[in-house]
């Protein structure tokens, strides 16, 4: 492998371009990772130097297409409960109770939520069990969460709602007891939680479908749109500004940057961090 | 539902609706969308409209896009304005007989503007394109130029940014011509502009990062010394762009004739140094004086660092490291790592893959 030991001043242009593009924040201590990441690219594409291979990532790459394999490389596919809890915590303590203050005035008892590209489950479970953990009235309200993906084989997992350590690491120990029952070295997901879980094949790419996904109060996308070259990632986007009702909300990565992509919505500070809403207008 | 009936709905009181049909205009991408788009743009209230036109328009591959945009950089809306650019940015080298136009327009933003759309296209003309505007009456036109230079596109690019560089009278003219230099300069140049600033000393403060940038592709070894002597005093806000210097430096010429003084420098620096990536880089610097023994040590002390990054550098400037002993240290240590990225940098390195 070709070592690309880029320079202090290629890895800040790397970490400022790919923030630009992706939305994905690298810090100081990530320089060996991107380098040996930029290392793979450059061998893939034949280039000796960093600075090409910089250059023709800001201005050789129109379509986005290797902006697109880098991030295949410096990102996973991992998934789990509860991750990025401070995000979900942002949502429990402050968007939540907004919305549902605001419906209850309208004496609209509904609720729907959207996980977008959710995989084999673990997000839209964990929705599920926050709102049941912070949101006691929920057996007066019509709540529905839909968890959607294209991958047959993730959505069979999410249907099964049987899950390994891996992807239970992060839930803690009092929700273990209230929202799983334990399967030999497994954990199955408690009915009353997978009562809440609407699962179906969508492809985010499929406008005709796309267009049906209407009157959501939150949409929940972390960590998909990252995958998506920048015109999909626009189109999803404006689907996902549709499908949310004025004062909804959009919860990306929490280093993804929705800003970048539009700015229709509205950024909003709640708590350590910041949300997208459909403007009330 | 037809063509004619899409355009219709862009008028709809809907938002939901108009941002369809933008989308479904775009996807039939026929020239007949264009005019209707533009016409829409223009009064569209909607921010998520606008920005579903403009997706629309990319869609469309017809010349007309590009005319109508490079009108609208004449829009008083900047919003308008900033949308209209990357729509002329993502239609590449289609656009060069439009920037012609512009970069011979009276209005000086509208230049200006021609100079942004360069910005992110690569077509051959560009050197041609850079010349005009390099060439501008505008100062804001001529530093947009400057700092668009990225290769040497012509000739004749490099003496026109020289000469800005060492003539030019407005500071921030000299910079962006500067940092071109550090880009596309050469020897000749990097002789030039030390006739102008003879040392790094007498170098104003807002031109050091490019001249530390042009010594380190161009300097002799002669320049060491003031290299390390500027390394060792300089503020911590210009110590990235001297190790960078020094990088340069190592990489094209090596260390053999380095003295050894320069590696202690380093190494006494090691600790105090607070950022990680700047701790990196002066690992793998020191995995250039492979040949010295308290060299070797230090980077095997490294390797047993709490800091992950450390060890990273460490394992990086080892991979360099021609010392007999280097394999077995890393062996040792990869004994011990629980990192998983650090145990595969280890297994990539003793397999001889991580160089």
């Amino acid at each position: 492998m070709s070592s690309a030991q880029l320079s202090l001043e290629q890895y800040g242009r790397l970490c400022r371009l790919i923030y630009d593009r992706l939305g994905l924040s690298f810090d100081d201590k990530k320089i060996h990772f991107l380098s040996k990441r930029v290392s793979t690219r450059m061998e893939c594409l034949s280039l000796d130097e960093p600075s090409d291979y910089l250059m023709r990532l800001a201005y050789g790459d129109s379509s986005g297409a290797e902006m697109q394999a880098l991030a295949n490389l410096i990102t996973t596919n991992e998934t789990y409960m509860f991750r990025e809890y401070e995000q979900l915590e942002a949502f429990a303590n402050d968007c939540l109770p907004e919305v549902v203050a605001r419906k209850e005035a309208q004496g609209n008892r509904s609720l729907r939520i959207w996980s977008a590209g959710c995989s084999s489950g673990e997000e839209a479970y964990t929705i599920a069990i926050i709102l049941q953990e912070v949101f006691p009235a929920i057996a007066d309200w019509d709540v529905q969460i839909v968890a959607t993906d294209v991958d047959e084989q993730r959505l069979v997992m999410a249907v099964t709602g049987v899950y390994g350590e891996r992807s239970m690491k992060n839930v803690p120990p009092e929700y273990l007891v209230r929202h799983f029952a334990r399967e030999g070295e497994n954990w199955r997901v408690a009915p009353s939680t997978r009562s809440l879980v609407t699962i179906r094949n969508l492809n985010l790419h499929d406008r005709p479908q796309m267009r049906k996904m209407r009157t959501f109060d939150f949409i929940f996308c972390r960590n998909v749109l990252i995958y998506f070259d920048d015109a999909s990632r626009k189109t999803a986007v404006d689907h996902f500004y549709n499908a949310l009702i004025p004062g909804g909300f959009l919860f990306l990565g929490h280093s993804e940057s929705a800003g970048r992509i539009s700015s229709a919505f509205r950024l909003r500070r709640m708590g350590e961090h910041l949300v997208y809403m459909r403007s009330n207008v | 539902m037809g063509l004619e009936e899409t355009i219709l709905q862009l008028s709809s009181l809907d938002e939901c609706e108009r941002i369809y049909a933008a989308e479904d205009i775009g996807l039939a991408g026929c020239r007949e969308g264009v005019d209707p788009l533009f016409e829409r743009v223009v009064r569209e209230p909607s921010q998520a409209v606008r920005e579903a036109i403009f997706a629309a328009l990319a869609q469309i591959p017809d010349d007309a896009v590009i005319q109508r945009a490079a009108q609208l950089l004449s829009s008083d809306d900047p919003g308008i304005r900033n949308q209209a650019l990357e729509l002329l940015q993502s239609r590449g080298g289609a656009v060069v007989p439009e920037l012609r136009l512009l970069l011979t327009a009276d209005d000086h933003d509208l230049r200006k503007f021609a100079v942004d759309v360069l910005s992110r296209i690569d077509t051959p003309e560009i050197g041609e394109l850079l010349e005009i505007a390099l060439g501008d009456k505008d100062l804001n036109v001529v530093i947009a130029a400057l700092e668009n230079v990225r290769h040497c596109h012509t000739p004749a690019l490099r003496q026109t940014v020289l000469q800005h560089a060492l003539s030019g009278e407005h500071p921030m003219l000299v910079l962006a011509a500067m940092e071109a230099l550090g880009r596309i300069g050469d020897a000749e140049c990097y002789r030039r502009i030390r006739e102008r600033f003879p040392t790094l000393e007498a170098t104003p403060s807002l031109y050091l990062r490019p001249a530390l940038k042009l010594l380190g592709a161009n300097g002799k070894n002669g320049d060491l010394l003031e290299l390390r002597n500027f390394l060792t005093a300089c503020e911590s806000s210009l110590r990235a762009a001297s190790l960078d210097a020094l990088r340069n430096f190592l990489t094209r010429a090596g260390a053999a004739d380095i003295p050894d003084v320069w590696w202690q420098d380093l190494l006494a620096r090691l600790p105090e140094t607070t950022s990680a990536a700047e701790r990196y880089q002066v690992l793998v610097l020191l995995g250039h004086f492979g040949h010295c023994q308290q060299v070797f040590e230090m980077l095997v002390a490294y390797l047993q660092s709490p800091v992950k990054v450390d060890r990273l550098g460490a394992i990086e400037a080892l991979s360099k490291n021609r010392h007999e002993d280097a394999k077995s240290a890393m062996c040792s240590r990869l004994q011990l790592e629980g990192d998983p990225e650090v145990r595969q940098a280890l297994e990539d390195t003793l397999r001889g893959n991580g160089q």
